[in-house]
């Protein structure tokens, strides 16, 4: 990053080949799509490109480029959530017409495999736990790192992941209860 | 990087998406047609927007009439009153441009506490040091005359910091647009010590000062749209 932040277009490759895998995985976390995860880290990378040279002398990649994931992520969720308003506030015109859905990619199918229990916990918890729970438990950052990522103090991170610890044990805990609640049931019934 | 935080009852949670790496990675996007602007490239800029943002306020005061007093002013004095200003705007500038331990910029806390303690010591020094001579009479006509002349002195270095800065912080864009803004502005109430001569407090702060606030409010609101990465 150092080299490509210092204008050799070369490496750029490099940078891809070895940031991209992270950027994906950090966002397929916080999506939990990895067809949405593909385009967002595309879109990522297009910011890394254009703020290459804001990019600090000596300073770390990962998490410099996550707080530019994070960005791409944080936006698509506005336009997400302006796309909605717009399309609550229209269906009446629309009422009658097919709505198209195009999630039924491969990689949407793999990803939908892919996420279990855990995905489920994960998307349950509000975007600020969810990002900060995972910049600290997936992608190995300090407190004091994933503080500068998410622009907010150490206080406050160390409360987000403490509540999205706290929600994650209860969902899981509830999802043990239902798993084993239908079986005792039935045994009871007999 | 080390994990400084004890998971404890979900040490043990599984990566819900564990395996993903195996999976090919979508194909690098086009290089934008634009060459993007490099460190050095970047570096050149906002020393060049610094420089112009000088020379506009060295123009301006070119043309403005000067404070009717700038000759007998006691040096001290004009010192003074030029310095809070200064401090201010080297505070918002500092805090705005630090590029932080790892270059994502600086944690939180100490952002916020550069950024505002900016306005605290332009007001608490302006409070201290200014003289109590206060005309109520006509202190909104001389304010609202002040405060538009420094919009039109805070135009140029405005400009020029989102020019050079644009699109460049990648966390906590909006506190670092709003520092961006206030320390223009700030040097935009430091050149208009050269032209004003009403030192009471109460003028300063709103005739001189209030850009600072609305341009502060303005880059907090705007910092995301504009500044963030």
């Amino acid at each position: 990053m150092h080299r490509y932040a210092c204008g050799e277009d070369g490496a750029l490759d490099e940078v891809y080949r070895l940031g991209a895998p992270r950027v994906r995985a950090f966002l397929a976390r916080l999506c939990a799509d990895l067809a949405l995860a593909d385009d967002l880290t595309q879109e990522a990378f297009l910011r890394v490109y254009r703020a290459r040279g804001s990019f600090a002398a000596g300073a770390s990649a990962l998490p410099w480029m996550l707080a530019i994931a994070r960005n791409a992520f944080l936006d698509h969720i506005r336009r997400e959530r302006v796309r909605r308003d717009h399309q609550a506030t229209s269906a009446e015109e629309q009422r009658g017409q097919p709505v198209a859905l195009d999630n039924g990619s491969d990689r949407a199918v793999m990803a939908r495999q892919m996420l279990g229990v855990a995905q489920r916990a994960l998307m349950e918890l509000p975007v600020r736990q969810r990002e900060a729970f995972v910049l600290m438990r997936f992608e190995g950052l300090s407190i004091d790192e994933a503080a500068e990522v998410l622009g907010t103090t150490q206080a406050a991170v160390k409360i987000l992941v403490h509540r999205a610890c706290v929600a994650i044990r209860a969902a899981l805990d509830r999802e043990d209860t239902g798993r084993v609640g239908p079986r005792a049931a039935a045994g009871h019934v007999r | 990087m080390k994990n400084d935080f004890d998971f404890g009852p979900v040490a043990d949670f599984p990566d819900p998406v564990a395996g993903v790496d195996a999976l090919p990675l979508p194909p690098m996007p086009a290089a934008p047609p634009v060459r993007p602007r490099t460190r050095s490239h970047l570096k050149t800029l906002r020393a060049s927007a610094l420089l112009g943002a000088l020379v506009y306020e060295g123009v301006w005061l070119v043309v403005f009439n000067k404070r009717d007093d700038l000759a007998v002013l006691p040096r001290t004095t004009l010192l003074a009153e030029v310095a809070i200003p200064v401090a201010a705007a080297w505070l918002a500038l500092a805090g705005a441009t630090a590029p932080g331990p790892r270059g994502i910029g600086p944690a939180k806390g100490r952002l916020a506490t550069w950024v505002l303690l900016s306005p605290a010591v332009f007001v608490g020094a302006t409070l201290f040091a200014g003289p109590d001579d206060v005309d109520i009479e006509s202190f909104w006509r001389h304010a609202v005359r002040c405060f538009l002349v420094t919009g039109l002195l805070g135009l140029g270095p405005l400009a020029l910091a989102l020019w050079a800065f644009r699109r460049s912080f990648v966390a906590a864009a909006p506190w670092r647009m709003a520092a961006l803004g206030m320390g223009c502005s700030a040097v935009a109430a430091a050149s208009m010590t050269f032209l004003c001569s009403v030192g009471s407090p109460a003028h300063v702060l709103v005739g001189h000062g209030g850009l600072m606030l609305v341009a502060g409010v303005a880059g907090a609101l705007l910092g995301r749209r504009l500044g963030e990465a």
